[in-house]
């Protein structure tokens, strides 16, 4: 007899050369709520996004109730079924609940909207979920656990029987994804779906699941069913347990006793930022670590006047530093390299030098005028570091992705800020002329200036950094780790023991010391 | 012109034409079948009466293209014209002011406008098409208002000198324009400004981040484009001496002022584009509205046929932007009319 069940059989990635799933095998089956975890680019995202049709496979097969089948798009996916909610709810918020229920298959007649029967079905909908919600409510009005309740629901009334869920909690206070995860969990039982719960949150969600996975670097290192899964094996799968792990190559810089911090931050908050409190040295380079929307970006972002500080100090050089904006920012010697170079980093249709030497092109003004010929010169100059290929006085959206980032960073090094904020600096790089950047970053550290480097990837941030602050929910404690005797296990357990709920910090002062040893 | 699309070392000959050659082939088409369609239309008096007439055209293309280049759009220019004519006779006729006074004034006027339009749309966030098209309306209406829609006559012969005089046989206005053409490309290629007026227009957000004031680059842009609004005024008012509150086709210099820069090259989606071919933009338009009329065509066909204009360079401009042009013939299209390449 066919068993009714959502299976993947050996899947296979992988994006432009680099392998991101190692043969995956996972199974979902209705009624039950499996947990998928996984640190930052274990690929489960990439699992999750090929078993909802979003995204190829190279090999393997997907096997939907006992039958091979193919998906080539997330339409294909709801047609069988299969649906999935991301982060980014793709609910439409000007329109009342009701009209999103229906958002493409209004019931109508003769092309006039049956408006009594879907707002009906739509009341009936919340009813039986339990969601004090009126249909005619707007969705902008609505809570976010609300608004992904909504999604859900909706995705299960078009019939849907294995619900994927992209980090579903990771805009919600511990309290509301209990409730989340408790509505999600009483829905799977009734109706019989089967949900796959994608998250880095082990503690949250670990209590609401039927079965557990756990992927490192693409591939399965753990799986278990209710009574035998166990929290610190989940834990211990996660971190990973990689004997032969790289060494950092340098020896940390630290701060020699009596000198004074450079870069002083106290209680710090923005409206997301919950306090952040902390220093950094002269010569040394303080790397910043925490899970996705831990709020290491939005530091650097506020640092840079980019958002309106609420509450807190900061002090550079011992006098008090507020950029109200940007330009600001760049008078007072700070200079920010984005995580998203596409989004807010280059010009695209400007030439490759242009955009090295935006920021300071006044300098280059010679009466009036720009001395075209000297600014190109001193950004090729300054490229020629990192042997940036592609044609520099093209636009630079036709280099590649890694020679991009290599241009970005290269105005950083033209900026001669006194405070470097870098945000994922190597992102997209080459091996080469990753070791040029980082050997760039060491040499303004030695300089004096201050630099705070945030990096997903634990390896990079372990070589570069003498000292590592981990945020969690917004906050950051003071205290910090020192790098030189870290490992990679020990930053992402600190990382998920702060950011898996258990310690909801309130204040962002009390922090868990029992797992990390430095 | 601007470095944004810089040709490539490597790429052919044909690559390596400026951007501007494809629509300046195409100026020369329509030049050519003029020639050969009347004997009328390649005269040194259609010529004049061509240039001449392309003035207020070419101001207010090379007032929209800064603006365009930023990502916005300016539709108050037409108005502006307008209000500057009947501002220039007002001035100089009910308040006595002398005209070079006069005109400096009608200047500032235009300059003012731009910038009220340019604040409100950096400050409110307001896209420029909502305020420049309430812009239009409200300078619309303030020479009707002041003169009740009758025209002002006036009698300051010096005021004729710069629509009606000919240093060396050349209208002064197209003096006038040449001049302000060069100091724009310029202004635009040379200075750190221009660059930093680009930079807005191909990522705003990434320009404010390196640092750029992008409240400045908004209403500067706007009050160069009040600006040259007001000198096509200025010269409106001064070709026929009279404060008209309607004069010419203000609907119509706007349409083919817009028109002028996106068959130009100039991208409605801000970042791409030169003076030159905007200016070629001008000439062209200038060109089809002028053969038209010496060859007797209904003027009713004119926006028609403008129109038709503007719509095959937008689709362009929007298939390229999307990268969505790459079927077979884009590349003959590309080695045939050197049009813009990517690499």
């Amino acid at each position: 007899m066919p068993v009714d069940s959502y299976v993947a059989r050996g899947l296979e990635k992988s994006f432009s050369g680099v392998r991101v799933l190692h043969g995956v095998d996972f199974e979902i089956s209705p009624g039950k709520v499996h947990g998928l975890f996984g640190h930052n680019g274990a690929g489960k995202s990439t699992l999750l996004r090929i078993m909802a049709g979003a995204c190829g496979y190279d090999s393997g097969e997907l096997i939907l109730n006992g039958r091979a089948v193919v998906l080539n798009s997330p339409r294909d996916a709801l047609s069988s079924q299969i649906a999935c909610v991301y982060q980014e709810l793709r609910l439409i918020s000007q329109l009342s609940v009701t009209q999103n229920v229906f958002l493409g298959r209004e019931l109508s007649v003769h092309g006039v909207r049956m408006e009594r029967e879907m707002r009906a079905h739509t009341a009936r909908l919340l009813e039986e979920h339990d969601l004090p919600v009126l249909p005619d409510a707007l969705v902008r009005d609505l809570s976010h656990p609300q608004r992904q309740m909504i999604e859900i629901i909706i995705n299960l009334d078009r019939n849907a029987r294995y619900l994927f869920l992209d980090e579903p909690t990771t805009a919600l206070e511990v309290r509301r994804a209990e409730e989340l995860l408790a509505g999600v969990r009483r829905i799977a039982v009734e109706k019989q779906i089967g949900v796959v719960v994608v998250t880095h949150k082990v503690s949250e969600i670990l209590d609401h699941c039927d079965d557990a996975t756990v992927l490192t670097g693409g591939a399965v290192v753990y799986r278990a069913s209710t009574p035998r899964i166990d929290k610190n094996e989940v834990v211990d799968a996660i971190v990973g347990k990689k004997p032969e792990e790289s060494l950092t190559f340098h020896t940390p810089f630290s701060a020699s006793a009596g000198s004074n911090p450079r870069l002083v931050v106290k209680n710090l908050r923005t409206k997301g930022l919950r306090g952040v409190s902390l220093k950094v040295y002269p010569g040394e380079i303080l790397g910043l670590y925490g899970l996705v929307g831990s709020g290491r970006s939005r530091f650097c972002r506020t640092l840079y006047g980019m958002e309106k500080i609420t509450a807190g100090d900061v002090l550079f050089d011992g006098v008090p530093f507020h950029a109200s904006s940007p330009s600001d920012a760049i008078e007072r010697g700070v200079a920010y390299l984005t995580e998203e170079r596409k989004k807010d980093g280059f010009i695209p249709q400007m030439s490759v030098l242009k955009n090295v030497v935006l920021p300071m092109l006044s300098r280059f003004r010679r009466f009036l005028l720009l001395d075209d010929r000297a600014a190109d010169t001193y950004a090729r100059g300054v490229l020629s570091r990192f042997d940036t290929q592609g044609q520099l006085s093209g636009p630079i959206q036709s280099l590649s992705g890694g020679n991009q980032q290599k241009a970005l960073f290269g105005r950083i090094i033209a900026q001669n800020a006194e405070l470097v904020l870098l945000d994922e600096p190597a992102k997209g790089v080459d091996i080469g002329a990753k070791r040029d950047i980082y050997e760039v970053i060491r040499g303004m550290a030695r300089d004096g200036k201050c630099v705070v480097v945030v990096s997903t990837e634990e390896e990079e941030l372990l070589q570069i950094a003498d000292r590592i602050a981990v945020f969690s929910n917004g906050s950051c404690p003071e205290e910090t780790l020192q790098a030189g005797n870290l490992t990679v296990e020990q930053l992402r357990m600190r990382a998920l023991n702060d950011g898996g709920g258990m310690t909801p910090s309130r204040k962002g002062v009390d922090f868990p010391q029992n797992l990390t040893k430095t | 012109m601007t470095q944004p699309c810089e040709p490539t070392i490597r790429s052919s000959f044909l690559d390596r034409l400026p951007r501007e050659t494809g629509i300046g082939a195409v100026l020369l088409c329509i030049i050519a079948v003029g020639h050969f369609a009347t004997p009328n239309f390649l005269t040194l008096s259609n010529v004049k009466v061509l240039l001449l007439n392309g003035a207020v055209i070419g101001f207010l293309c090379l007032g929209q293209t800064f603006v365009l280049l930023t990502g916005g759009i300016d539709l108050s220019t037409g108005s502006i014209v307008a209000m500057s004519c009947v501002f220039a006779a007002v001035l100089m006729q009910y308040a006595g002011i002398p005209w070079p006074l006069a005109v400096v004034l009608v200047m500032g006027i235009g300059i003012a406008t731009g910038m009220i339009s340019g604040l409100i749309i950096h400050y409110a966030g307001v896209p420029p098409f909502i305020v420049t098209f309430a812009m239009q309306g409200v300078a619309a209406s303030i020479p009707q208002i002041i003169t009740g829609a009758n025209f002002i006559m006036i009698t300051q012969k010096g005021y004729a000198l710069i629509g009606q005089s000919r240093p060396l046989g050349v209208p002064f206005p197209v003096i006038a324009l040449v001049m302000a053409v060069v100091c724009a490309s310029i202004f635009l290629k040379k200075t750190v400004t221009g660059t930093h007026i680009c930079a807005v227009g191909g990522n705003a957000e990434a320009s404010r981040l390196a640092g750029i004031n992008i409240r400045k680059i908004t209403v500067l842009v706007y009050a160069i484009s009040g600006f040259c609004a007001a000198c096509g005024g200025l010269i409106y008012g001064s070709r026929i001496m009279v404060g008209s509150p309607n004069p010419g086709r203000v609907g119509d210099d706007l349409f083919f002022s817009i028109a002028a820069s996106v068959v130009g090259g100039v991208s409605l989606f801000g970042g791409t584009g030169t003076i030159l071919g905007a200016m070629i933009g001008a000439v062209m338009i200038a060109t089809v509205s002028n053969l038209m009329n010496v060859l007797s065509i209904n003027p009713f066909w004119q926006p028609l046929v403008i129109g038709l204009i503007i719509l095959g360079g937008v689709t362009f401009d929007t298939l390229h932007s999307s990268k969505r042009l790459r079927l077979p013939w884009k590349k003959l299209w590309k080695s045939s009319f050197g049009f813009r390449g990517n690499s």
